[in-house]
């Protein structure tokens, strides 16, 4: 068993929950969703981020609207929907008691 | 110096080098194929190839042409398409489920229809044993052949990105150009040379044959073409242009018109019908086999399927139209009918004489037509539309003891009963008289304008010893058996004596 194969899998249940923790904050390009997951190690290839996206997007958790930039084409701001917040108000719970059953475990 | 291309990417213009271009290409290919799997991918193709667009347009630099480097940091950035963790479960490397992998015509391992291609890449093997196994069971058993054809048929070509990947499992990659075959782990190096070397035989007769299917398909789909339009060509002059150069006698006015025959058979006004339903009825047949042939030729692909329905339709109605006709005018050929009549010949004193009975003046018709295959003529006069026919007439042996003549009438009808009547109505003259047969050499086809096949044959029975004088009037109607010495063309009459080996001259 290799850990990196153990880490990867953790990371990718949690990518979910950070791409809907950043987009809480505030509406976001999809670089700048990117370039936070980057600075806290949670993905390492931009490409992995496109097809989450457009997931969470099919499953009414975001929308998106244009907006014109300087430089090129127009740009999607992702935001959260209603049922987003509510489906991260769900997670946001089960992570909390996910970390306390692991420390608990640690201990 | 360096090719470049314009390229538009979620449009963005760009200028590329063509090498950068190639990559590139590759790799987009690559990402589609992998998030194609993924519900709403191509959005996600479209969000991806956006932020590519992005990444070239920061890296332009003074040039502002796209470099290879440019490509490779739009890898590095995004990610190798097997580093795209795309939140499904299937990690790249692991092999994915068995049932993803089918069996396909390989496009890339093509001999002839790639079928030892498929197995190769499916079994992850060199396809030249599949080859040997083929040919050898091709020629020992002879069902390889048949197993090949049977293959070429049943499996798909492995034409699109997602069937290579099923066709050759986890070791297929666009990006790789190809695939890496296991084939180096158990073998050695002189069991792929005699691969190799087979390989190349095979190819060259594949090659060989491949060449050899087109040629015969060249000549059939030719000899489909030139018998499709002269076949037509040929009924059109018959029944449009009343040309009929294959009927006897057709080189002098004896001509018989297709047109004057139909108007021998049906009423006047049903003639035109049933010229332009014949015409249907033989030649869209006729057109859909020179155009089979023309497809054999050129090998192109159509969408003809609605013409081809149109077309049969079109020939099933005709077909309909002309049977209706054909039966609202009585005519039927569905059952044959016949009415025979046996006279015994009385008191032949010496010499039997066979002479003509009922005849036609040579003014008293307008054409004389022989009719193929049987020993008869028609004649016809084109005014009345009268129609006359000569009988088959044969002379025989029998072992009774007194002459006898038989006279058999045919006939057809669409029942039994309405076939036996026509028969019955024909009307035949004979005669006998001091020593004298006068058998008639026509009888009125009945109806004038309902010819149902009608025929008379008459046969004279001699007894052994009797001897026979046929006389240059009958003589051209009589049919003598084949090798007899006698030509019927010849003038005068002929005298003749039956005996065991039949009629002999004297």
């Amino acid at each position: 068993m290799n850990s990196e194969n153990a880490k990867a899998q953790m990371r990718k249940g949690i990518l979910e929950y950070c791409i809907l923790l950043i987009l809480s904050r505030s509406s976001c390009y999809a670089s700048d969703i990117i370039r936070e997951l980057r600075e806290v190690e949670l993905i390492v290839v931009e490409g992995t981020l496109y097809p989450l996206l457009t997931r969470q997007k099919n499953a009414g958790l975001l929308s998106y609207r244009w907006e014109e930039s300087q430089q090129g084409p127009p740009r999607k701001y992702y935001e959260l929907t209603e049922s987003g917040r509510a489906y991260l108000k769900e997670l946001n719970q089960s992570w909390n008691e996910l970390v306390e059953s692991v420390n608990r475990i640690r201990k | 110096m360096k090719k470049t291309i314009n390229i538009n990417i979620t449009g963005v213009v760009f200028q590329i080098d063509d090498d950068a271009f190639e990559k590139l290409r590759n790799y987009l290919q690559a990402v589609n194929t992998r998030f194609r799997n993924i519900p709403g991918g191509s959005e996600a193709v479209d969000d991806f190839e956006a932020r590519v667009a992005e990444i070239l347009q920061g890296r332009r630099g003074i040039t502002g042409i796209v470099t290879i480097d440019d490509v490779n940091e739009v890898i590095s950035v995004m990610g190798r398409p097997e580093d795209i963790d795309d939140g499904y479960d299937d990690a790249p490397g692991e092999p994915g489920p068995a049932a993803q992998r089918r069996l396909y015509r390989d496009p890339d391992e093509t001999i002839i229809a790639g079928v030892a291609g498929g197995i190769g890449s499916y079994l992850n093997a060199d396809p030249v044993w599949f080859r040997l196994i083929f040919i050898l069971t091709t020629i020992f058993y002879g069902f390889g052949f048949f197993i090949y054809i049977a293959l070429w048929v049943a499996l798909p070509v492995a034409s699109t990105e997602v069937r290579k990947r099923e066709l050759c499992g986890h070791r297929y990659s666009p990006l790789a150009h190809g695939r890496k075959r296991g084939r180096g782990a158990g073998g050695n190096d002189a069991v792929d040379r005699v691969g190799g070397a087979l390989n190349e035989v095979f190819r060259a007769l594949g090659r060989f044959i491949v060449i050899l299917v087109r040629v015969i398909a060249i000549i059939v789909g030719t000899s489909l073409v030139i018998a499709g339009f002269a076949l037509l060509a040929l009924i059109i002059s018959a029944l449009v242009f009343n040309y009929g150069p294959w009927l006897p006698g057709a080189a002098s006015t004896d001509t018989f018109h297709f047109t004057e025959l139909f108007s021998v058979i049906f009423t006047q006004g049903a003639v035109p019908w049933v010229v332009a339903l014949s015409i249907m009825v033989t030649a869209l047949p006729l057109l859909g086999i020179a155009y089979w042939g023309i497809r054999m030729i050129f090998r192109f692909k159509a969408r003809d399927g609605v013409i081809s329905i149109t077309a049969l339709v079109m020939w099933v109605v005709s077909a309909v139209a002309l049977t209706m006709i054909l039966f609202s005018q009585g005519i039927s050929f569905a059952e044959s009918g016949r009415y025979t009549e046996v006279t015994e010949i009385e008191a032949v004193s010496d010499t039997l004489v066979v002479t003509a009975g009922r005849e036609m003046a040579p003014g008293s018709y307008d054409k004389k037509i022989p009719v193929p295959f049987d020993d008869i003529f028609w004649l016809y006069r084109t005014e009345a539309g009268d129609l006359f026919c000569s009988p088959i007439v044969k002379i025989r042996s029998t072992d009774q003891e007194k002459p006898r003549i038989e006279v058999t009438r045919y006939s057809h009808g669409h029942t039994r009963e309405t076939a036996d009547d026509n028969a019955g109505r024909i009307s035949y003259d004979y005669s006998f008289r001091n020593d004298t047969l006068a058998l008639g050499t026509f009888f009125p086809v009945p109806g004038k304008t309902r010819w149902n096949g009608s025929m008379v044959r008459v046969r004279v029975y001699i007894p052994e010893g009797q001897s026979i004088y046929l006389d240059e009037k009958i003589e051209p109607f009589i049919s003598y058996p084949s090798g007899s010495s006698r030509h019927k063309s010849e003038p005068g009459g002929s005298w003749w004596t039956m005996t065991e080996n039949g009629l002999t001259p004297g």
